[in-house]
């Protein structure tokens, strides 16, 4: 899916959410994910650990908020959710497309792999912790230590970005169109090449309207601790950790 | 884990049955303890609740109040503890009821204030709100706790909420670990501040009467001292006669979401207990980290 637009354009199969567990929705969402291409929850309830897991070719939709780890280790699954989202959302997420319509917890997109989380508001502290690869877009601003300890993959923040942002970064980059309130260790400020931020551009464009891109700060891991770097086919951890343990 | 929650009513005064929804929604969180704080504004009496664990000492509690002439009320039996309700008419019955408290080995305070009353045992919510009637009492704000045991023992006493000996109607409940908590316990010891547990949570509540009283800060300025002070992980609630604070520590290790409507002021450790008192039209935020804001009534 490639935006919400698409999301709205479908027929939904419904499951009511409501006085069910989290684990009984889940096992409805897995069942019907065999059999349909379009699911929609409807009364979610902010419970927990929704859509955790699924592995299939289906388009989610979540009609409210969603609790801790929504969407989380979700593979070719296509998630629009509502509402808010708590911590943890799309939490190692693989390949495929999450849109939150509201306001995201800590620690979204943990880990992610691949794939596009957009979140159209704010993101709390740590959004994109130890991110691998994949693309994250906040159209409102970022807390505390987002981006911490990334390796790959790109962060877009539309708003502004809190303290200690990219904290010790080792690849990937982060792309800040408000204010910074301070960079985290190992990380620094580059200059984003014009064709980068075309290509930003274009990712915006799929989700958010009339944002300025024209400020746009690049931050990227300064390389004096630890950081990601190829050889050959090969991505090596390099450096020196804090600790003094060599590498 | 531990849940904390919280509720400022702007139209009604079913603050207990709306904090124990709150805490059922996120009972997940701490299954050896349930806690609450109701606080209704027609308080008159101040009422110091003594538990007692042990029924066999009920008569040296009784006798010895009426030795010092304070005046006790009702007594309550639940399956765990019985309640005695002394009504101290001076500041030096105050003392005298401490005293007796502190002359019977197992015995507590339980809950004290004009305004505020705490209800702690360990029971999940559904059968807590049965053993002790929550949804009949009265109140325009509470705050109410979920508990995980990670520092000290299961027990209806070391339950959350927690108040200060020095202060009535003033409680705290709090997720997370204070990493100073022994420092700060020694040293408003030494200023003559007792503690009942020994349970970290119980020092935020002793410290920010400790800034009130002696220092002479307002509510919200001792509770900001007393978050820029703290180590550990910590997000907590705290509740005096007339207002709520919350306080998040600056690592933001653990939740805390706060949501406003036309209905109340809520906050929790998750927006499903938001969710159940608010609908889900209200949109919750995360509170960022190091933060502390205060409602007022």
């Amino acid at each position: 899916m490639e935006n919400v637009t698409a999301f709205m354009e479908q027929a939904y199969v419904l499951i009511d959410a409501r006085n069910k567990t989290s684990r009984q929705v889940n096992e409805e969402i897995y069942r019907l994910a065999e059999q349909v291409p379009h699911i929609m929850i409807i009364n979610p309830g902010a419970k927990h650990n929704l859509g955790v897991g699924l592995k299939a070719k289906v388009d989610l939709v979540f009609n409210g908020n969603v609790g801790t780890y929504a969407a989380g280790l979700i593979e070719d699954a296509n998630v629009y959710i509502k509402g808010n989202a708590g911590w943890f959302a799309a939490d190692n997420l693989m390949n495929s497309t999450v849109i939150v319509e509201g306001n995201v917890g800590a620690g979204a997109a943990a880990g992610m792999r691949g794939g596009t989380l957009v979140v159209k508001k704010n993101a709390a502290s740590r959004v994109g912790q130890v991110l691998k690869g994949g693309n994250i877009l906040i159209g409102g601003s970022a807390g505390y230590m987002s981006g911490m300890m990334m390796m790959g993959g790109r962060i877009v923040i539309l708003g502004d970005a809190g303290e200690s942002v990219a904290e010790s970064i080792m690849g990937g980059a982060i792309y800040v169109a408000g204010e910074i309130a301070s960079l985290g260790k190992d990380a620094m400020l580059a200059e984003p090449g014009e064709e980068e931020i075309r290509e930003i551009a274009k990712l915006v464009a799929e989700h958010f309207q009339g944002y300025d891109l024209s400020q746009l700060k690049k931050i990227v891991s300064a390389g004096k601790k630890l950081r990601y770097e190829k050889r050959g086919d090969v991505l090596e951890v390099r450096g020196k950790a804090e600790r003094g343990l060599n590498l | 884990m531990c849940g904390i929650a919280g509720i400022m009513l702007k139209n009604k005064d079913d603050a207990g049955l709306q904090i124990i929804r709150m805490l059922e929604a996120i009972e997940h969180r701490g299954p050896d303890s349930t806690g609450m704080a109701v606080f209704d504004m027609h308080g008159e009496q101040l009422r110091m609740v003594i538990g007692c664990p042990d029924k066999r000492k009920l008569k040296k509690v009784t006798d010895k109040l009426e030795q010092e002439k304070i005046e006790w009320g009702e007594i309550r039996q639940f399956p765990n503890f019985c309640l005695i309700t002394a009504m101290p008419r001076q500041d030096d019955e105050y003392q005298k009821v401490l005293c007796v408290i502190r002359g019977l080995s197992g015995v507590c305070l339980y809950s004290c204030g004009r305004y505020m009353t705490i209800i702690k045992d360990t029971y999940l919510p559904e059968e807590f709100s049965r053993v002790f009637s929550v949804d009949e009492i009265k109140g325009t704000f509470a705050i109410g706790h979920v508990r995980l045991a990670t520092e000290s023992r299961v027990n209806p006493f070391w339950s959350h909420p927690f108040q200060s000996l020095a202060m009535p109607d003033l409680s705290i409940v709090h997720n997370g670990q204070i990493t100073n908590f022994f420092k700060k316990r020694r040293q408003l010891e030494k200023r003559g501040y007792l503690f009942q547990t020994d349970n970290d949570s119980e020092v935020i509540a002793q410290e920010i009467a400790y800034y009130i009283l002696e220092h002479g800060m307002t509510f919200e300025d001792a509770l900001r001292t007393v978050a820029e002070g703290l180590d550990g992980a910590f997000s907590f609630i705290v509740a005096s006669a007339n207002a709520i604070g919350i306080a998040k520590d600056r690592l933001a290790t653990k939740p805390l979401m706060v949501a406003e409507t036309e209905l109340a002021v809520a906050m929790a450790s998750e927006e499903i207990a938001i969710e159940v008192v608010l609908g889900s039209a209200a949109s919750a935020r995360e509170l960022p980290p190091g933060e502390v804001y205060v409602w007022k009534m």
